[in-house]
C-alpha cells in the first residue's frame, strides 16, 4: 500500500480520484492528510497512526506542505513559522518514518527551488537558487530528503492543472471560468512557466513509488513552457473563447509595485521524465491541447 | 559565387557573385547547374515575396508531411533570418542558427526540407523573397512558436514582436515532439 500525505490537497485529490478503486491492480492508497488523523508535525502520532496501517512493503508519497507562497513570504526567514516546520520539520518526519518502516519515499518538491533567471530550460542537474522563502523552505526539504532517506525519488512539479475544476481553481480553470464569463484578464507575457497536467503527475507518482527508482530527481511537468498570456490565448483558440478579453500584462512592471520575489523565467526540461515513460509505457498528454480538451471545465 | 557552411546540416549561406558599376549593379540569384553543384538540387515550384514592417516576426513555419525546402533573400532592408533543426533523426535536432540579410549584403540561406524557418524585420520595412520546392499547403501547415525557450532564439528584438494569430499560438518544440506534429 501507499501512505499519502497531503492527500486531500491539490495533487492528492486526483490522486485519489485515479488510484482508489478496489478493483485495481494498484497498490492500495491510504489518505494520509490532517482530516485523517496524520499530522506530519506531531511526531509520535504520526509514526502510530502510520504503523498501524503500514504493511513492510508499503510506500509513501509525501504532499503534505505548506504551498501558499504569498504567505510565505510573510514568514520570510521564520524558522519557527508554519512554512519552515511544515515543510522542512515535517519532510524530516516522514523521512524517519520512511526509513523506520523500510518504505521508498516519492518526495514532492517544486520548480520555485530555482531563481528562474536561466533562458534556457533548467535540467535536474542544474544549481537549485531559490529566491523566496516557500522555494528554500522546499530546497531545504529536498537536501532532508537526499541526505537522510534510505530510499527516495524527488519529483519536482510545476502549475499542475486538473481534469475538472476544483474546489481551488488552478491557472487554467480560472482562464476557463473568466474566459466564458465573459470576464476580463491580465496575464503576464513575460514570464515563463511550465503547466502540467495533474493526471501525469499522479500517474507518475505511482509508478515512482512501485518502481522505488532510487536517488533520482525527476522534472515532472508538461512539454510546453509558456508565458501565461500565451496559455491564455491557447486556451481561449480551443474553447472558442473571446481573445480579446485578453490583457497582456508585464511581471517586470508588476514585481515593481510588489515587493514578493517572483521567479520570471521557469522554463523545464523534462527530457529525463519523458524518457522514463517511454520505457515504462507511461502514456502521457501529448500536447497542451489535448490535455485542454480533456479538461472538462465546468461553469459555475 | 561563395558557399558557406553551417552547423545545420544541409543549411548553406550563399553569398551570389554581384557586378557593380555606375549603372547599378547585376547579380545571378539563382542558376539551377551552379546551384545544384552546391547540393541544391531540388526542383523549385514556387516563388513567394512578402513586405513587412519593422518588428514583425514570421515564424516558424514547416510543411509536416511535404516539407518544402526554401531559397531565401532580402531584397529590401534588413532581416534577421532563423532556421530551426526539426528532422528527428539530425545530429542538430532542435539546434538554431540565425543570419542577417540585408539588400546590400545580399546574401541568401538554403533551408533544406526538414527545418522550421522565420525572420524578423530589423529595418523599417523589409521585402522578403523565397522560392520553394514545394507548394504552399494550409492544410499540411505546421508552426513552431517563435520563443520557445527550448530552442532558445535569440531574435534582435525580443519583445512584443508583431505576429500573425496563427504564429502566436505556434506549439512549443517538446510539444511537437511528443504529438509526432513534426
Ligand atoms: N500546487 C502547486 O502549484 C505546486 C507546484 C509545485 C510543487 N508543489 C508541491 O506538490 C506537493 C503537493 O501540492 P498540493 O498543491 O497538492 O498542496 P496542497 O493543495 O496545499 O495540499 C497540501 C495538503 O497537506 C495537508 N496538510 C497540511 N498540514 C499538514 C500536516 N501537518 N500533516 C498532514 N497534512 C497536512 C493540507 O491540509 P489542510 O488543507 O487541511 O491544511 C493539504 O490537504 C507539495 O509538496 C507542493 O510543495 C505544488
Amino acid at each position: 500500500m501507499i501512505l499519502v500525505t497531503g492527500a486531500r490537497g491539490l495533487i492528492g485529490t486526483r490522486l485519489s480520484e485515479l488510484y482508489t478503486k478496489t478493483d485495481s491492480a494498484e497498490p492500495a492508497l491510504v489518505c494520509a492528510d490532517l482530516l485523517d488523523g496524520f499530522d506530519i508535525l506531531d511526531r509520535e502520532a504520526l509514526f502510530s497512526r502510520a504503523k498501524e496501517v503500514m504493511t513492510p512493503d508499503s510506500m509513501i508519497i509525501h504532499l503534505a506542505a505548506f504551498t501558499d507562497v504569498s504567505g510565505a513570504h510573510n514568514q520570510d526567514s521564520d524558522e519557527g513559522g508554519l512554512c519552515y516546520r511544515l515543510n522542512v520539520e515535517g519532510t524530516r518526519n516522514v523521512v524517519d518514518l520512511a526509513n523506520e518502516l523500510g518504505a521508498h519515499l516519492v518526495h514532492f518538491s517544486t520548480d520555485f527551488v530555482f531563481d528562474g533567471e536561466k533562458s534556457a530550460p533548467y535540467t535536474e542537474v542544474d544549481e537549485p537558487n531559490p529566491i523566496e522563502w516557500y522555494g528554500k523552505t522546499k530546497l531545504i526539504a529536498e537536501e532532508v530528503v537526499r541526505d537522510n532517506a534510505g530510499s527516495w525519488t524527488i519529483m519536482r512539479i510545476a502549475y499542475p492543472y486538473h481534469r475538472v475544476s476544483g474546489v481551488r481553481l488552478d491557472l487554467v480553470s480560472t482562464i476557463r471560468q473568466k474566459l466564458s464569463n465573459g470576464e476580463r484578464l491580465y496575464l503576464f507575457g513575460d514570464q515563463i512557466i511550465t503547466p502540467t497536467f495533474a493526471d501525469d503527475i499522479a500517474q507518475a507518482a505511482i509508478k515512482f513509488s512501485e518502481r522505488r527508482l532510487k536517488g533520482e530527481i525527476f522534472h515532472v511537468m508538461g512539454p510546453a513552457s509558456l508565458s501565461p498570456h500565451q496559455l491564455g490565448a491557447r486556451i481561449a483558440k480551443l474553447d472558442g473563447g473571446d481573445r480579446s478579453l485578453i490583457t497582456e500584462t508585464s511581471l517586470e512592471e508588476y514585481i515593481k509595485k510588489d515587493p514578493r520575489p517572483r521567479q520570471k523565467r521557469l522554463a523545464m526540461d523534462t527530457t529525463k521524465f519523458r524518457t522514463f515513460c517511454q520505457s515504462t509505457g507511461i502514456p502521457l498528454q501529448r500536447d497542451l491541447e489535448e490535455a485542454l480538451g480533456d479538461c472538462r471545465f465546468i461553469p459555475k | 559565387m561563395i558557399v558557406i557552411e553551417t552547423k545545420l546540416s544541409g543549411v548553406l549561406v550563399i553569398e551570389p557573385k554581384v557586378f557593380g558599376d555606375d549603372r547599378g549593379f547585376f547579380l545571378e540569384t539563382f542558376q539551377k547547374q551552379r546551384y545544384a553543384d552546391c547540393d541544391i538540387d531540388l526542383e523549385f515550384v514556387q516563388d513567394n515575396h512578402s513586405h513587412s514592417k519593422k518588428g514583425i516576426l514570421r515564424g516558424m513555419h514547416f510543411q509536416k508531411t511535404k516539407p518544402q525546402g526554401k531559397l531565401v533573400r532580402c531584397v529590401r532592408g534588413e532581416v534577421f533570418d532563423v532556421v530551426v533543426d526539426i528532422n528527428s533523426t539530425s545530429d542538430t535536432f532542435g539546434q538554431w542558427e540565425g543570419f542577417h540579410l540585408t539588400a546590400e549584403n545580399k546574401k541568401q540561406v538554403w533551408v533544406p526540407p526538414g527545418y522550421a524557418h522565420g525572420f524578423q524585420v530589423l529595418s523599417a520595412y523589409a521585402d522578403f523573397e523565397y522560392k520553394c520546392t514545394d507548394y504552399y499547403d494550409p492544410a499540411d501547415e505546421g508552426c513552431l512558436l517563435w520563443n520557445d525557450p527550448a530552442v532558445g532564439i535569440e531574435w534582435p528584438i525580443p519583445n512584443h514582436p508583431v505576429l500573425s494569430e496563427k504564429d502566436q499560438d505556434g506549439l512549443s518544440f517538446g510539444e511537437l515532439v511528443v504529438s509526432d506534429k513534426l
